[in-house]
């Protein structure tokens, strides 16, 4: 690949007008920090960015926006060095660099903070920290409790004060969080890019953090953060660039723009859920609650654990349930709300039949499934969408037809016990590509090609194809763009109002709060019933408030 | 029987210093294989290790003549068993658990073939004489504890250094600060730019030269001889002993001591009771140190089983995975 390789005819104007909010000295005012022009890649015949532009200020928070698919991540990866880019230029303070691995970038002041963090839970934070140390590359480890307090000393001056002897392991998601950024900070970064940041913080962390931010940018690094959040955008950045299709759209100042346009620009056309957010909060069916009040689901003090037995005794830190009552009725969406890790997975698992409980009641339909597997749920009129779609909800060598029927396929017409009837099989997967509108070639094509949303709509199709008493929904909604949420939600909302009973396990609230009659908060294996409302949400999220739900039963 | 013969006050020291000297082999391969997982890398032909280097140092010293050229010899065969490791787990990536028995089986079988092939039956008249103790002048004459710890073959001084020096590599080094990254996330540690293949590469050798080095010490420092499966399945107890030690290089080295001290105490029951013409059957008291081991493994599973495996234990590393 060749350096100078420029876009045809699209060479960056220099930024002039960013003198007065930076500090640093007078000749480095006018160079951006980043400027990337006329970056290409692809990925066999799959483009991701056609001649992509993205100029970063020194100084500012720059949210960089898309959809997936949009070439947010790859334009970053070339960015730190992670991928090379066929075509285009980077400069980094205006120099033209060219990073084959990401310890090139670091060198040159960037560092990047990953959604999944790259950390080591078994060490200690400054191991962690020594691990990717450059500098000291010697056979002998420097002694770890004098580099221990050289970086609390320099998390102090950032105020991001952290301690750095504890196994990493221990700390909660935004101080794993705070370990990486210091981490970057340590090496001497200044450039800081940031991928999801907030994805699994609780609203309090999420404040905390973008006022770090704001902090950290105050003091001359330039920040950049990949989102889908547009509300942390519009709060937050000092601009904004929309990455769509491999190209960006726009690049504007954040105050001059909203989350309406902002939407608009992703996706390419307006967004029904950001326009009318709550509109699709339909109101409960009472003609449901007339006919039949008892609950379809019904959990009373349930216990359960993802321990065995034996390690329970052995009192290793408690995970799973307890003291669980819920109850799901026809034609309301319940949601789970929490942050990831507070027992929502060991809750899923009851209720699809992976775990077992150990104490208290299950019941759908008022048969006691405590000892049901996952068929026999499924044969009571269960939906299922896993947390995981791809390890529990997809057959990736299968194909898409397959993937739609294999939960009934010794049913007929798809199947008798010893044949399948593949024609019947590739009609309905036909029939589910089309009402789901799965982007795939044929229901033929093997399902481990499908992307994010797509192989989420074959999960759905699958779970909706049948009679069903009770929807589980976990994280239905995880990771997909816009356009893939509109639609999702809206099936949600439809079974709904059709009288179905579901049960949605989600750690996002803005999906809670587009769908759900009624809210519960997950946090450290409890259940706490909270009003719809972000706030209380919020806090009970982080434990703040396990109460609340006492004081409204009483 | 005559018990005083055993535990008696005038037994106890020779019976600790063969307790450290029975431990050696397995301990070697034990600390090595706890260095080997702790990057992530089931390495389940241990056995095939300490066999085919017991058989090349026997060879080693048989043709040179001197027991020093067997050790060298023997490391080497430990280390050829681990690059075929390495080979399959690492290059070709296929299952490391069906890599380790393969490879057990291909060195039980090969080393017992060469080892006909070459000296028929004469086992007997391949016989040497193992390797004399070196008494560190001053310590050894210290009363008790210098007969048991001062009076051993140079191999154990050796490997005492070599087993400490596993720990130091390990937690004390940046190389083992990378181990153990490598072993819990090593998408991590790819992403602070370690290359998780050579340091698997490495972990794997450094577990062969140890096994190799058991199987040494048992051939030059012990036996003075080979046969069929002299190793008897030492290999599979020091991987038993890695769980039992939590990973940890000196706890696995405890544990390798707890069998050494079962095997000296069960040789002279076989011998106070009679040896073949005993009423009891020998190979019960033999079959004792493995019984210790399973009981102990056993009891140290249930108390907390995943505590300090490597999370990345057993699995293969694609450039680009999140775990």
């Amino acid at each position: 690949m060749t350096e100078s390789a420029t876009a045809p005819g699209s060479f960056s104007f220099v930024l002039s007008g960013s003198a007065s909010d930076s500090p640093t000295a007078e000749q480095t005012d006018s160079v951006d920090a980043v400027s990337m022009v006329g970056i290409c890649k692809s990925f066999g015949s799959l483009v991701a960015l056609h001649g992509a532009d993205f100029q970063l200020r020194r100084g500012e928070i720059h949210a960089l926006l898309g959809e997936n698919g949009a070439g947010k991540s790859t334009l970053m990866n070339i960015l730190y060095g992670l991928e090379e880019r066929d075509q285009g230029e980077v400069r980094i303070d205006g120099v033209p660099v060219s990073f084959s691995t990401p310890q090139d970038a670091v060198v040159k002041g960037l560092g990047m903070v990953h959604q999944h963090f790259k950390l080591v839970p078994r060490l200690t934070v400054i191991e962690n920290v020594l691990l990717g140390d450059r500098r000291s590359r010697g056979f002998r480890l420097p002694d770890l409790a004098v580099a221990a307090k050289e970086l609390e000393e320099l998390a102090d001056s950032y105020g991001l004060p952290i301690s750095a002897t504890d196994q990493v392991s221990g700390l909660s998601v935004g101080e794993q969080q705070r370990v990486e950024i210091l981490r970057s900070l340590y090496f001497g970064a200044k450039t800081l890019i940031l991928d999801e940041p907030t994805a699994s913080l609780t609203p309090l962390e999420v404040n905390q953090l973008l006022d770090k931010l704001r902090g950290l940018a105050d003091t001359g690094t330039s920040i950049i953060i990949i989102t889908h959040h547009l509300d942390e955008v519009m709060e937050s950045a000092d601009r904004v660039t929309v990455l769509r299709s491999g190209l960006n759209v726009r690049t504007t100042a954040a105050a001059e723009t909203n989350q309406v346009e902002l939407a608009k620009l992703m996706v390419g056309r307006d967004v029904g859920i950001l326009t009318q957010k709550n509109a699709i909060r339909g109101e409960p069916l009472g003609e449901f609650f007339e006919q039949d009040n008892s609950p379809v689901l019904r959990l009373y003090e349930v216990a359960a654990s993802s321990h065995s037995p034996l390690e329970a005794a052995a009192g290793d830190a408690k995970r799973g349930l307890f003291d669980v009552n819920l109850e799901v009725r026809s034609g309301e969406i319940v949601a789970i709300a929490g942050v990831e890790g507070n027992g929502q997975n060991e809750l899923e698992d009851v209720l699809s039949g992976f775990l077992q409980v150990e104490q208290g009641e299950f019941s759908i339909d008022e048969k006691d499934c405590r000892t049901y597997l996952p068929s026999e749920l499924l044969k009571l009129g269960l939906g299922y969408i896993p947390s995981d779609r791809y390890r529990r909800g997809l057959i990736g060598d299968l194909s898409v037809a397959a993937n739609v029927s294999y939960d009934r396929i010794s049913e007929y017409p798809i199947g008798t016990r010893f044949k399948v009837n593949s024609k019947e099989m590739m009609r309905r997967g036909g029939q589910a590509v089309e009402e789901f509108s799965i982007a795939v070639g044929d229901a033929g094509d093997l399902a481990g090609t499908l992307s994010g949303g797509n192989a989420q709509r074959v999960v759905i199709a699958r779970a909706l194809a049948k009679e069903l008493r009770l929807l589980v929904a976990a994280q239905p909604t995880r990771g997909l763009d816009v356009g893939a949420i509109e639609f999702i939600w809206g099936l949600l909302d439809k079974q709904r109002s059709q009288g179905l009973a579901t049960l949605l396990i989600t750690t996002d609230l803005d999906e809670v709060m587009a769908l759900a009659d009624r809210v519960y908060v997950m946090y450290r294996g409890r259940l706490t019933e909270v009003p719809a409302d972000r706030d209380l949400i919020g806090l009970a999220m982080g434990g703040s408030i396990s109460e609340v739900g006492h004081s409204i039963d009483a | 029987m005559d018990w005083s013969s055993v535990f008696g006050g005038a037994a106890l020291i020779p019976l600790l210093n063969a307790a450290i000297r029975l431990a050696i082999p397995t301990g070697l391969a034990a600390v090595g294989e706890s260095f080997c997982q702790r990057a992530g890398v089931l390495n389940l032909s241990l056995e095939g290790m300490m066999l085919s280097g017991a058989l090349t140092s026997y060879l080693g010293a048989y043709y040179s003549g001197s027991l020093w050229v067997g050790v060298p010899a023997g490391i080497g065969g430990g280390l050829l068993v681990g690059v075929l490791m390495a080979l399959f787990t690492l290059q070709f990536k296929t299952e490391q658990v069906i890599n380790g028995i393969v490879l057990v089986l291909l060195a039980q079988a090969g080393t017992s073939f060469t080892f006909e092939k070459l000296f028929g039956d004469l086992t007997l008249t391949g016989r040497f004489e193992p390797m004399g103790n070196w008494k560190i002048p001053g310590l050894a004459s210290i009363p008790g504890v210098g007969t048991v710890l001062f009076d051993q073959s140079p191999l154990v001084y050796l490997s005492v250094v070599l087993i400490w020096g596993i720990w130091y590599l390990l937690n004390r080094t940046t190389f083992g600060l990378a181990v153990r990254a490598v072993g819990d996330k090593p998408a991590a540690a790819d992403a602070a730019g370690i290359s998780v293949y050579r340091t698997r590469w490495l972990a794997i050798l450094i577990s062969g030269a140890m096994a190799g080095l058991g199987g040494v010490v048992l051939v030059i420092g012990q036996l003075g001889m080979f046969m069929q499966n002299v190793t008897a399945g030492r290999g599979w107890v020091a991987i038993a002993l890695v769980i039992f030690g939590r990973w940890r290089p000196l706890r696995v080295m405890a544990g390798a001591l707890l069998f050494g001290l079962t095997d000296a105490i069960q040789l002279r029951i076989q011998a106070a009771s009679g040896g073949i013409e005993s009423d009891v059957p020998f190979e019960l008291f033999q079959a004792m140190p493995y019984l210790v081991t399973i009981a102990v493994v056993v009891f140290a599973s249930a108390r907390a089983r995943k505590s300090g495996e490597p999370e990345a234990l057993g699995r293969p590393f694609f450039k680009g995975a999140q775990i």
